[in-house]
């Protein structure tokens, strides 16, 4: 499973949307992405990518395009 | 009005009456309390973090300490009301909470939540950017149905109005808690949007099975 996949597997898990869904332009508030939803995702993004994301991630990662440049911090590529 | 009520901004001395007001919301006149559950807090916990969040005095979402303001009657605190600036730096109310959050337990706390959130989802309502919100309206008991609920929630309006500019008022709450419900019909606030969930498993999560998004237009609140 590349990167990619892997992310789109974290937010089809944490905000149970169709992987078909998933793409740039989803953000925060759309598909029941609401604040637990969001807590729910950040543990999927920590967990299926063994990283530790900080407070300022948390806060910014307000889409999905956003989270891939967050990724990108960890050597995370896409 | 009770003759002598008074009003003025929370402080930190206020913090323990402010926790009072959040879990009696919370509860919306159940046993429940719907953070516990979702996040799997004794009530003694949700308690030690509300204080260390509270004494934090973090703008922009619901646990904001001086977004609140209290009614007291010769000096004793008898009903409060929160407020915030939805997005207003931009950022949802919701992602500054579940920030907060994050930064209090970590995120191990929250990879149980996968399991949750399923069934509560059904119950988000979004907040629109640019709007006065009002959470965990609260007075005690042996105050109430006097007025004090309404004056604290004009206060509040009124105080907001001297710093931001805004032409609607927005609160979530269940429409089942009744007298809350009632309560916000009666200064004018209308339903705008609803949402339910037929699934029994809601009750594991939440004392009723919908919410309503309220809203109050300027023409209501200009003449406070």
């Amino acid at each position: 499973m590349n990167n990619l996949e892997k992310l789109k597997k974290a937010f089809n898990e944490a905000l149970e949307i169709p992987l078909e869904i998933i793409n740039d332009e989803l953000s925060y508030g759309a598909e029941n992405w609401d604040s637990v939803a969001h807590l729910a995702l950040v543990a999927s993004i920590e967990t299926e990518f063994d990283i530790m994301l900080t407070s300022n991630d948390v806060i910014d990662m307000s889409s999905f395009k956003k989270a891939k440049e967050i990724l990108e911090k960890y050597d995370i590529h896409f | 009005m009770i003759e002598g009520l008074k009003f003025r901004k929370a402080k930190k001395d206020d913090i323990d009456f402010i926790i009072e007001a959040i879990i009696e919301s919370e509860k919306s006149s159940s046993d429940m309390i719907s953070s516990c559950k979702i996040f799997n807090f004794s009530e003694q916990e949700f308690i030690d973090i509300l204080k260390e969040i509270l004494i934090q005095d973090i703008p922009d979402y619901d646990y904001y300490l001086s977004g609140f303001i209290i009614a007291e009657l010769q000096s004793e605190r008898i009903g409060t009301v929160g407020s915030w600036m939805e997005a207003a730096n931009g950022t949802a109310s919701g992602m500054v909470k579940a920030t907060v959050l994050f930064q209090y337990l970590g995120a191990a706390k929250f990879k149980e939540i996968n399991k949750n959130t399923k069934v509560i989802k059904g119950l988000t309502l979004n907040r629109e950017p640019g709007t006065l919100q009002l959470e965990h309206g609260y007075t005690k008991e042996k105050f109430r149905r006097q007025g004090v609920f309404t004056n604290v929630i004009k206060q509040n309006i009124k105080e907001n109005l001297l710093h931001h500019s805004f032409s609607k008022v927005q609160g979530i709450l269940f429409n089942e808690n009744y007298k809350s419900y009632k309560a916000h019909l009666k200064l004018g606030y209308k339903v705008v949007e609803e949402k339910k969930v037929e699934d029994p498993g809601i009750y594991k999560y939440f004392p009723y099975n919908s919410k309503v998004l309220m809203e109050l237009s300027e023409e209501n609140f200009h003449n406070f």
